[in-house]
């Protein structure tokens, strides 16, 4: 792609407020994504994935968390993991099914 | 105007019509904190009801994520920015306690839907009905019905060594924030606004389960109910010129399928059945005459809305009582939460992450059955573990695990499903594992 052309992608152009189309982005003053990283890992660890699983879903960019894999590094998403399950340890549930339902995928 | 009381507001109401309520109520309870946003519930309930002509943008089920998106665009923003505007200020609630179970939330002073367009448009004092509008919505344009999720979460294109087929894609400003899912169907109202904006009546609420549906003959497609509904979860479909909406797939519901229900009991509907994630749960609640819900606190949806108060109704404020609850995200700011599930939000995000007993059992019977689990009961067993939870506000306490089984039962009063809480596991990180 020439010069030109990078000059006039869309990444590249002012926003314009009256465009109904424009993403509008606003201020978010308050939280913290790496609160939000503990909670998820104790989520998962309530629901009794270990630490390779837990760490895959962080490998998934179509997920929104992998943007704090691609920050910070696999590094350190796998210590945090530890540190929690070293805290929480990870549910184990043992499930009986009675009366499944047959057939096909109801 | 009629006046109907709504217990999520804790008040009377105005209303276009009469307080008639259903025998049982279909509600639900879906836990955001465990939701990963796979889409198969939206692809579940796609590929069952919305897969024909002119049915394209139809997404009965949808998943967006907060607090940057929406479907359709900025559906909730534009209307609690329209609310502010009729009412500038006054959109509050009442927080003084009190013990009435009836007013769990406290008490809502602002104004519902109903009632801000009954100020906007009758200032001459005419009657509700005799307005042009019934309720404060707006008609969504057809590009905020375009490209639900797009770039929601993935402003920019994968890494093709691990995702060969993505393209190059578009490069955008990733999101740098928390964020979360927020699972939506169509919230089958006790007080729908669709209902009531409807000008042929071509909407109503069943009275045996309490769903909401439009009858395919009398609407003639006049939209007033899209512009009603203030979770926008009606939809116009042009190729029949008739609107749209979920249906509760009342089809399961009724357990009447010969194939899936041979034995008569209700299934769940296809997004709870879908959910892999294992976060939606679903019954049916006994209302009584006065709209209330019976004490039953074996029903799992009644013990994590009415005793546990766990969960909670996605915008009371806009005054429909919806019966879709949520268990809010406990990682999310909370006056973000407080404006979006009403003042019960401190509340429900301590009991959840520090569950009781009884809680946490439940909590595990989440899409653990496809039949619906109309009442549960708890065997408890002997103390297996503790763990040091931190609360909102860094408080710290111990959560203590139960070998406890919790089973579900099916309409029938049949035993459907056990689950039993094991002792927990700790694995020792690599770098320790010879250090004993």
């Amino acid at each position: 792609m020439n010069n030109e052309l990078n000059n006039r992608h869309g990444r590249d152009k002012e926003p314009e407020f009256d465009d109904p189309m424009e993403l509008v982005m606003v201020p978010l003053p308050a939280g913290d994504p790496e609160l939000m990283a503990t909670c998820l890992i104790e989520e998962y660890a309530r629901l009794g994935k270990g630490e390779d699983e837990i760490l895959e879903l962080f490998r998934q960019p179509i997920y929104h968390i992998h943007f704090l894999y691609r920050e910070k590094g696999e590094t350190w998403v796998r210590s945090r993991i530890e540190e929690v399950l070293a805290r929480t340890g990870r549910m184990r549930i043992s499930v009986t099914v009675l009366h499944q339902i047959g057939g096909l995928d109801a | 105007m009629p006046k109907v009381y709504n217990w999520q507001l804790g008040r009377d109401m105005l209303y276009p019509y009469e307080e008639s309520h259903p025998q049982r109520q279909f509600a639900f309870v879906f836990n955001i904190n465990r939701c990963i946003a796979c889409q198969t519930c939206t692809m579940a309930c796609k590929s069952t009801w919305t897969f024909s002509r002119g049915q394209e943008y139809m997404w009965w089920n949808n998943v967006e994520t907060k607090p940057y998106g929406g479907y359709p665009h900025f559906w909730d923003a534009k209307l609690l920015a329209m609310l502010e505007r009729a009412n500038p200020g006054g959109q509050a609630w009442n927080l003084a306690p009190r013990e009435d179970a009836q007013v769990p939330y406290g008490v809502f002073e602002g104004k519902t839907i109903f009632e801000a367009i009954s100020e906007e448009q009758n200032p001459e004092g005419e009657t509700f009905r005799e307005t042009s509008g019934r309720v404060l919505g707006y008609l969504p344009a057809d590009e905020e019905w375009t490209a639900p999720n797009i770039y929601e979460d993935t402003a920019r294109r994968p890494d093709r060594s691990r995702w060969p087929w993505g393209g190059e894609g578009v490069s955008l400003p990733q999101h740098k924030t928390w964020f979360f899912y927020l699972q939506r169907i169509c919230n089958h109202c006790t007080y729908p606004g669709c209902l009531a904006a409807c000008p042929r009546q071509a909407i109503y609420k069943r009275p045996e389960d309490g769903v909401v549906l439009i009858d395919q003959e009398r609407c003639r497609g006049y939209r007033k109910c899209v512009e009603a509904c203030p979770y926008k979860k009606s939809m116009y479909r042009g190729t029949t010129r008739t609107s749209e909406k979920c249906i509760a797939c009342y089809p399961r519901l009724e357990g009447k399928d010969p194939f899936l229900t041979p034995d008569g009991v209700p299934i769940e509907t296809r997004c709870m059945t879908a959910c892999v994630g294992k976060i939606r749960m679903q019954s049916l609640v006994k209302i009584g005459k006065d709209g209330s819900w019976e004490h039953d606190p074996d029903n799992p949806i009644y013990y994590m809305v009415k005793e546990e108060k766990v969960a909670l109704p996605l915008y009371p404020q806009f005054g429909t009582e919806p019966n879709a609850y949520y268990i809010p995200p406990r990682w999310v700011p909370t006056d973000y939460l407080v404006q979006m599930f009403g003042p019960g939000v401190p509340h429900a995000i301590e009991a959840y992450v520090c569950p009781s007993r009884r809680l946490l059992a439940l909590l595990q019977l989440f899409r653990a059955t496809q039949k619906i689990i109309f009442r549960f009961s708890v065997v408890e067993g002997r103390k297996v573990g503790e763990s040091e939870v931190t609360l909102p506000g860094g408080r710290k306490k111990t959560l203590e695990i139960f070998n406890d089984t919790a089973i579900g039962y099916d309409a029938n009063n049949r035993e459907i499903v056990r689950l039993t809480v094991e002792e927990p596991i700790f694995e020792r990180s690599k770098q320790y594992s010879n250090s004993i």
